[in-house]
């Protein structure tokens, strides 16, 4: 009887199953996986909602060749576990052409191995890791990483600023072992020195101790390679003990909070940003602004404007050829010139890497002010 | 004292001398701050404990909770400062006194005494209660509005902020002297921690007793989050703050009022110390094994319950 019901339930839910799937022939369904929950919740969610503002403007319009885009949602939570399951899912069950991986480094890098199995094109949008697209034709990203973060601001900071001495305030995780690894490097290339490395832990929140260890350097500038809570408490610390050191950054340092957090030791900060709204001049980003401001009343954050991207350069490869996985595989390499709403993808390279414009931009007031663009290449 | 200023002395830099002074002078402040909030947490633990004997785990996550709450009234609802503090104070107290009745008192009526489960059962409320404040404020990092300036005073600066902190520690410190000493409650509670039984013969109700225990510390720890928050800033996890707590109300003697701050002052300054003097990255690991030896020479703590 038992086993009868299961039956039952079980050829019940394959009807549904294919009756969706033939009501669905009409549409193109884009997956999208990234984390929307939890402590990294501001990197996934902010990401879908940009994406999920783009599908709306391209179905308004019409869809791309008369098909309406769907998008298929699903949390990853940021676990390496959960990203292969909902890879998986996305797929085999929901059949996608393409995943939008709105995740963190380590999730995109195991989702992505699933993606290349299946041989889905995924594209992700912030993960700065510059390892994870190696060695995988189908994993694209849409922003620069750690290296086209890192270079520009080493560059800018010697060449323009005329520094030659510098303390790095390395968080202690992926993230910042790679800034701190790609600053560093490019200091020394450029004959700079850099006195000290005070390596923290991610969890603390007191760092005077290692300030005064690296002021103890005199050195030129101290640079933050956190996210913007601890390079928030950072710079506001360095205040506190009256530590005027430049203080170089990068793009974690664009977020509101940090300047909450900071206070105003944070005025004359330098730092490196793949995005800054009001700078990429192209229609498609004014047009996004304009939209974004009218929609939620702010303006858009980098995670907003990334996750828009990796699902318009999907669409754009659609646009290029057959809504097929194999297809968009081969566009997006084709791709150039891409005016997305966060920059330019000049074109991504045969790593999935894009070349596009990073700048260079400094507090002032309560204003950021952008001071030279760098072309990255990675 | 010694040993901070000759290493001092052999770094690298001696023109540099005074400005690093200045620093560590600051960082012993700053140290002081901190270990009065660690004894306000570490206040809560022992004052549980000496009126129910139960190891409170979940008493660090007020300072999530009171920074949490104290954010939402001062900076999202645009209220003054001492409304938040005040409503931060109530939450804090209510929750702890809520969880007391509905989780820890059932528990122990069936137990008979704070046994193992219910130290679980209060590990278990950590988790709940830091999911809780996440669920509801998120995982972003919230400021408070920046109150504290820089002090200069002869070659040495500091930042008002930590003196604050210190002086509500201390104000707070004597309106507890004055419920515990000057109140009749205070005294039922008293009279209750030195023996329950003959306490309940004398006709004072360990359930009335308890509640009031757990509200107190509930608002000594959110007084303590809305100070870490000052500091820091308000997040779901500054719970983490509570496990030093936890070690300053041991060192302190745990079950002794005076302990836990004295405790908390101990580990706030000598943990900076270690830092600057000994090494950043290993000074947690450090402030624990001097805490271990203490503890192997004197198991009571310094001061007597």
């Amino acid at each position: 009887m038992r086993k009868g019901m299961l039956v039952l339930v079980i050829s019940l839910c394959a009807c549904l199953a294919a009756g969706t799937a033939a009501m669905a022939a009409d549409e193109i369904k884009i997956g999208v996986q990234g984390v929307l929950s939890g402590v990294a919740a501001a990197i996934g969610d902010k990401a879908r909602e940009g994406a999920e503002l783009l599908v709306e403007q391209v179905n308004k319009a019409g869809g791309i060749k008369g098909k309406k885009i769907k998008l298929v949602v699903i949390d990853d939570k940021a676990d390496p576990n959960d990203a292969v399951e909902a890879a998986r899912r996305l797929i085999e069950a929901d059949k996608v052409i393409a995943i939008a991986n709105l995740g963190t480094s380590t999730t995109f890098s195991a989702a992505s191995r699933v993606a290349k199995r299946y041989k889905i094109p995924m594209v992700g949008h912030i993960q700065s890791n510059p390892k994870i697209t190696k060695g995988n034709p189908y994993a694209f990203r849409a922003c620069v990483t750690a290296l086209g973060l890192a270079y520009p601001i080493a560059d800018y900071a010697v060449k323009e600023m005329g520094l030659k001495k510098f303390a790095i305030m390395n968080r202690n995780d992926g993230y910042g072992n790679s800034i701190t690894e790609y600053f560093a490097k490019k200091v020394k290339e450029l004959g700079g020195v850099v006195a000290t490395i005070q390596s923290y832990g991610p969890a603390e929140k007191e760092y005077k101790a290692y300030l005064i260890k690296a002021q103890a350097e005199k050195p030129d500038a101290i640079m933050l390679t956190g996210y913007f809570a601890d390079c928030g408490l950072i710079t506001k610390q360095m205040g506190e003990l009256g530590i005027k050191s430049q203080i170089l950054g990068q793009n974690t340092m664009t977020a509101p909070s940090y300047r909450k957090i900071a206070g105003s030791a944070c005025q004359g900060a330098v730092f490196s940003a793949n995005y800054l709204p009001g700078v990429v001049k192209t229609k498609a980003a004014e047009n996004f602004l304009k939209t974004w401001r009218e929609k939620y009343g702010k303006d858009p954050e980098v995670y907003a404007a990334h996750g828009y991207d990796a699902v318009a350069v999907i669409l754009e490869a659609i646009r290029m050829g057959e809504p097929t996985p194999a297809a968009i595989q081969k566009n997006l390499l084709a791709v150039k010139n891409f005016e997305g709403v966060s920059g330019t993808i000049k074109s991504f390279s045969a790593d999935g890497d894009v070349e596009k414009d990073v700048v260079i931009v400094k507090i002032e007031g309560d204003k950021l002010v952008p001071l030279k663009t760098y072309l990255v290449k990675d | 004292m010694n040993r901070p200023l000759r290493v001092l002395q052999t770094g690298r830099d001696r023109a540099n001398l005074s400005e690093r002074q200045d620093m560590l002078f600051a960082i012993i402040v700053n140290g002081i701050a901190l270990g009065c909030i660690y004894g306000l947490v570490a206040l809560g633990f022992s004052l549980i404990f000496r009126a129910m004997g139960l190891l409170n785990f979940a008493q660090s996550e007020m300072l999530s909770l009171g920074a949490l709450v104290g954010f939402s009234v001062i900076v999202t609802l645009g209220q003054p400062y001492i409304v938040g503090v005040v409503v931060a104070v109530i939450v804090g107290g209510g929750v702890s006194l809520a969880i007391e009745r509905l989780v820890y008192a059932p528990i122990r009526m069936k137990e008979g005494v704070a046994s193992s489960r219910s130290v679980f059962a209060t590990i278990a409320m950590l988790i709940i209660i830091s999911n809780g404040a996440k669920a509801i404020w998120g995982s972003d990092a919230f400021s408070y509005p920046q109150v504290g300036s820089v002090l200069k005073w002869g070659g040495f600066s500091v930042s008002t902020t930590y003196l604050l902190v210190i002086a509500v520690t201390a104000v707070v410190m004597v309106g507890l002297n004055l419920i515990l000493f000057r109140t009749n409650m205070g005294l039922a509670m008293r009279a209750y921690a030195d023996d329950a039984s003959t306490a309940s013969l004398m006709g004072i109700e360990g359930v009335k007793v308890a509640g009031a225990t757990s509200f107190l510390a509930g608002a000594l720890g959110a007084v303590g989050g809305v100070l870490l928050a000052q500091i820091y800033y308000a997040a779901y996890d500054l719970g983490s703050f509570g496990l030093k707590a936890f070690a300053a109300a041991i060192l302190g003697g745990f079950g002794s009022i005076i302990g836990a701050v004295v405790g908390g002052l101990i580990i706030g300054v000598f943990e900076n110390l270690v830092a600057i003097t000994i090494s950043t990255a290993y000074k947690d690991a450090i402030v624990f094994m001097v805490f271990i030896a203490v503890l192997l020479f004197k198991p009571s703590g310094i001061f007597k319950a």
